[in-house]
């Protein structure tokens, strides 16, 4: 289970807890990013502890000084192999969200930017290097629809209603991460994929800090603050609704995954289509669920999509990424949530949609790229079968 | 408040002078509950623009020839040219296009439907309008489809007319059903493009320029027709179905009602798979009609609403194959729908209109066969039915037979009992009196035909608290050819959600049912069924199936298993469950067969069915075959189709059964031969592995006509031995 997961979320908020990984399923074991259950035999017991002490008395000798031993060199990306998994996925967590800042305003939008840093070089014997020169770029903003919007959205989630008894049993199965969902598309395993699997955690880590962010700042009601008769058949998060981080978690486990096999020759367009339909079909679950309206589908699909981009541009060496804007203001209160508009299959690219969801420029960093992102990348690529990286 | 039983007041209803062709239903239907629940689930109702209420009929007429056809009719020319009465008539009534322009070989049709105002049936009821009298045999009432999906403005088009190039098959294969995945990649020729001509979605909108005035027609070709939409949808390759759907309008999630082309299994689609879906070995390319039927059809398990708009998927369908060729082609028609109350005997309207139908098409087009082929129903277990003979009556104190009904909680729609009679000429006495007893108790007065004891019985009897009506007790009349008086016990819902119906619900529990025998012959019977009332797969709950309660009806064996043949004394029956649809000459009926195990599927219904006025036999014992409804009792359901293309679930019942014949008689008609009721009998009896004949009882030919249909490869030519024509009881 992904032990990242911040304190205080209940094991039904789709952010921790159940997730697809554990148990007998084939996609467990020492993945990379798990904290617990990844330390081999179990040590730290008082049995085994006395064992120790008494086995050690048993063996030691007279003391021998040993040999010096140097410590690896600073900064290698490779250093991380010698980490187990867990801390190494503190590390990495780091180093993605090193970047991101936010700021809203009260109008109702909620603005995600890039940090733009450029260290200075400095040499070995300064105590202290130069600050860095930081400017911040646009990266994504959401603005909420008002209260017209969403009420016309709830009779579309009374419509989905229909089909809880179709699909309770996906809705149950996706509480937590949607790992043995895409992982049985693109057929990932624990043991024989685990760079990949962890990766794909990573992803679903930025996701979860944008998508509860913006849903912190936007403060959006749930269906059933709207209709007594929604009635979701799952317990309601404890957080406000738009944008749907199901919706988030999905579309960037999507891109993410089909930019990484596009990389290794391992998917065409096709694979790509498939990715797409699993990330739509778990947003719309939850929207049968009761718990999220279309429209916050909607705005999880722009986050995910460019959050998705982003990270792949930061972990593959990228320069630039192209911003984009939710705007919920000029959101249709009737229409429903369809992939289709969001993303073109022969683009492989986000579209813009009316007025409701803008391109904004595409916005340049020559320090975008990140070693030990990149280092990750790689690992998952040599196990997909990838080529070695060109050194350039 | 008191609940109290008071007369019905008939006469508000059916008017003076009481048209005797009047469905039994409308003393119910007509009246202000009867209209609430037939309209229940309509949003528009009460009526927001002020008009009157309007009604889908479907209509015999009695002489088409000597009196008046169906364009006539239609134009209102019963009364004279100019007058007030047919200004009138023009009106309240609206024929569709479809039966006014018939092809001259089909201008004396006699079934027909309309759509109708209220006051239609209280002009039936008046008296000096003997005109529509001598018009009309049969008026059978139902409510119309939403009011978005009927064109209201003015009538539809003239029926088109064959274009294009020949029609290569010789057959084609037609559907009335619901959830139909009419872009499925089993429904479609090799070269991607669809096999279906074109489905008639009868509660779609917005309505099409189609001859039935209601509902959305989507047609192969087109700039608007399903291979476009196909093509349109197709990215890299492969349909993207949720998009063609959406962009067909009919996955449009801000309309409540059920969507089953939403769902992982849906019966039209299992069924169109089974019937005519590309199967190891072979391919059929028999072109496809459809018709869907309205999703508050299908919700309304009673069958209330079926006969019109089944009525109306025939003739679009046969009206269609003409469309595909010069020459008319053969049509093989697969309904697995069924419902269980009705006079059983192949009288209802519907089964007559079938059967007319059938019979005036291969007349006026004999290059074509027509054949029906229907499920046999899955309530052999029900306790639906009971069956009292006239010496069960005398033996009984006071000539008195109770038949305890048990109806359940929670039941959102009304329940019905049928209890039909034996054969008397109209305006006889009944036969036998009814009172009905309430689960706490209170007696209605008795209701039938007939004087006793110098007092004349009351026609109907109403049960009341305060205004509103509970149960209604009637005695009706269903004119020849039925011939036979039928008591209609009609009770409301036990539960009510919505705010704006009844504050009061009906009791639960048992109601008693008190038959009391006046005059019945010796070796006569009366026969009860109960009306179909449960909830269709994937829609939400609504009616809860009420049962016969009888302590002597002996549900399972010394073993623990469900007794599957009558036995004991009990008057509550299995044998005569038959869907009440499918009691009908000519078309087929098949019920389930458990193909590993051999033996009827459980719920498999059977007959015998009624024996029909002035007949001296049977038209038909029961089903005309059985055919695999289930893998095994283990296994359930057989494999085929889901919505989604690649998809595969199991579904089970008689329904499943139905279309492995439909297709066995598409593949016969292919090849010139006849696929009609006798064939499928045929293939049952001399099925070509031999059987085990299975325990004593199980497979008698109530249950299994012909015998078991298995291991029939997906085409199946049989020649029908001359030998074998004579046995066949038709």
């Amino acid at each position: 289970m992904s032990t990242l997961s911040v304190g205080g979320m209940g094991p039904l908020d789709g952010m921790s807890g159940m997730d697809g990984m554990s148990g007998a399923d084939g996609m467990s074991g020492p993945v990379g990013m798990a904290r617990k259950g990844s330390a081999g035999p179990a040590i730290n017991t008082p049995l085994v502890a006395e064992a120790l002490i008494r086995t050690r008395d048993g063996i030691v000798g007279t003391w021998q000084s040993p040999a010096a031993l140097a410590s690896p060199d600073v900064g290698l990306p490779e250093n991380l192999m010698r980490w187990s998994p867990d801390m190494r996925a503190i590390v990495l967590e780091g180093e993605m969200l090193s970047r991101l800042a936010y700021s809203h305003d009260p109008s109702g939008s909620v603005f995600l930017w890039h940090v733009k840093a450029d260290f200075n070089q400095s040499s070995a014997a300064q105590a202290w290097p130069m600050p860095p020169t930081v400017s911040y770029l646009p990266l994504v903003a959401l603005t909420r629809p008002d209260k017209v919007v969403f009420n016309k959205q709830v009779a579309l989630v009374h419509g989905y209603a229909d089909l809880r008894p179709d699909r309770a049993t996906e809705i149950l199965a996706q509480l937590g991460d949607p790992f043995a969902f895409f992982g049985s598309v693109a057929n990932l395993h624990a043991l024989r994929t685990p760079w990949t699997l962890a990766l794909l955690q990573l992803a679903l880590r930025l996701s979860h800090l944008a998508a509860q962010r913006a849903k912190h700042m936007l403060a959006c009601l749930r269906p059933s603050d709207l209709s007594p008769q929604i009635q979701p058949i799952i317990q309601v998060p404890g957080h406000s609704a738009l944008p749907s981080g199901h919706s988030t978690e999905a579309f960037i486990c999507a891109t993410v995954l089909y930019q990484l096999m596009k990389s290794c020759n391992r998917a065409d367009a096709g694979v790509g289509a498939q990715f797409m339909r699993l990330a739509a079909r778990i947003a719309v679950n939850r929207t049968v669920a009761g718990v999220h309206f279309p429209v916050d589908s909607v705005a999880g699909a722009v986050l995910g999509l460019t959050l998705g981009k982003y990270l792949v541009a930061r972990a593959s060496k990228g320069k630039e990424y192209q911003a984009w804007r939710f705007d919920g203001a000029s959101y249709p209160g009737q229409q429903d949530f369809d992939w289709k508009l969001h993303y073109d299959l022969t683009t492989e690219a986000q579209t813009p949609i009316e007025s409701y969801v803008v391109q904004l420029p595409v916005q340049s960093d020559s320090g975008l790229g990140s070693p030990i992102l990149n280092w990750l990348w790689e690992k998952a690529r040599s196990e997909l079968g990838g080529d070695p990286p060109q050194n350039s | 408040m008191k609940l109290q039983w008071n007369e019905v007041d008939r006469e508000r209803v059916r008017g003076k002078d009481e048209f005797e062709g009047l469905d039994p239903y409308a003393t119910w239907s007509l009246s202000e509950v009867g209209k609430k629940h037939l309209f229940s689930s309509d949003e528009e109702q009460p009526r927001s623009d002020g008009k009157a209420l309007e009604f889908q009929v479907l209509l015999e007429l009695k002489d088409p020839k000597g009196i008046i056809n169906a364009r006539d009719f239609a134009e209102g020319k019963l009364f004279e040219a100019g007058t007030e009465e047919r200004r009138d008539w023009q009106r309240l009534v609206k024929i569709p296009r479809a039966y006014r322009d018939l092809p001259p070989s089909l201008a004396d049709v006699r079934h027909i439907t309309a759509i109708v105002e209220e006051e239609f049936f209280r002009e039936l009821g008046i008296s000096g309008s003997d005109r529509l009298g001598k018009a009309l045999a049969r008026v059978t009432l139902s409510r119309p489809v939403l009011r978005e999906a009927m064109r209201l403005d003015g009538p539809g088009p003239r029926l088109r007319r064959p274009e294009g190039q020949p029609l290569q098959s010789r057959v084609v294969v037609g559907i009335i059903d619901d959830g139909i995945a009419f872009g499925h990649e089993q429904f479609r020729y090799a070269d991607g493009t669809t096999r279906i001509e074109s489905i008639w979605l009868q509660d779609g909108y917005p309505p099409s320029a189609i001859e039935f005035d209601y509902g959305r027609e989507l047609s192969k070709r087109g700039p608007q027709g399903i291979d476009q939409l196909l093509a349109g949808s197709r990215r890299d390759g492969v349909v993207d179905e949720d998009d063609f759907y959406s962009r067909a309008g009919v996955l449009d999630f801000a309309r409540p009602e059920h969507k089953a082309i939403a769902w992982r299994r849906a019966h039209g689609t299992h069924i169109l798979d089974l019937a005519t879906g590309p199967k190891p070995g072979c391919t059929p390319q028999w072109p496809i009609v459809c018709v869907q039927l309205p999703v508050a059809t299908t919700a309304d398990t009673s069958g209330a609403t079926l006969a019109v708009k089944v009525i109306d998927g025939i003739w679009y369908i046969l009206l269609k194959s003409l469309e595909l060729g010069p020459t008319p082609p053969s049509v093989v028609i697969n309904l697995s729908y069924g419902t269980i109350a009705g006079p059983h005997d192949g009288t209802s309207h519907l089964e007559c209109a079938i059967d007319d139908i059938v019979e005036r098409w291969e007349r006026a087009f004999p290059s074509a066969k027509v054949r029906v082929v229907i499920s046999a129903g899955n309530s052999h277990l029900g306790r639906i039915h009971a069956r009292i003979g006239q010496s069960q009556f005398r033996s009984a104190p006071e000539h008195s037979v109770v038949l305890p009904w048990r109806i359940l909680p929670d039941d959102r729609t009304p329940s019905y009992v049928e209890v039909w009679l034996p054969h008397r000429a109209a305006g006889q006495d009944s036969p036998v009196k009814l009172s009905v007893v309430t689960p706490d108790g209170c007696e209605s007065h008795a209701v039938g035909h007939a004087r006793i004891g110098g007092t004349q019985l009351k026609r109907g009897s109403n049960l009341r608290m305060g205004d509103d009506v509970l149960c209604q007790v009637s005695y009706e009349y269903a004119s020849p050819p039925t011939g036979r008086g039928v008591f209609l016990v009609a009770v409301s819902p036990t539960a009510a959600m919505d705010e704006s119906g009844a504050k009061t619900v009906a009791p639960f529990g048992i109601w008693q049912l008190k038959l009391t025998d006046i005059s019945l012959k010796p070796g006569e019977h009366v026969s009860a069924w109960i009306q179909r009332d449960d909830t269709s797969y994937g829609f939400p709950t609504a009616g809860r199936q009420s049962y016969f309660d009888d302590r002597r009806y002996q549900r399972f064996d010394a073993a623990g298993r469900e007794e599957q043949v009558d036995c004991g004394p009990s008057i509550v029956k299995r044998e005569g469950s038959l869907n009440a649809i499918a009691t009908g000459e000519t078309t087929i009926v098949i019920g389930g067969v458990l193909r590993k195990e051999l033996l009827p599927a459980k719920y498999s219904a059977g007959g015998p069915v009624e024996k029909q006025r002035d007949s001296a036999g049977w038209h038909r014992t029961g089903p005309d075959a059985l055919a695999p409804s289930d893998d095994s009792a283990v296994l359930g359901g057989i494999l085929a189709a889901g919505t989604r293309s690649g998809s595969v679930v199991a579904m089970n019942g008689t329904s499943v059964a139905a279309p492995l014949i439909t297709r066995w008689i598409a593949g016969q008609l292919a090849a010139g031969h006849e696929g009609d009721r006798r064939a499928v009998n045929c293939l049952g009896r001399e099925n070509r592995v031999p059987l085990p004949p299975g325990p004593p009882g199980l497979l008698s030919a109530e249950r299994a006509g012909g015998g078991r249909i298995v291991g029939l490869p997906p085409h199946h030519p049989l020649r029908v031995p001359k030998d074998l024509d004579d046995g066949f009881q038709s």
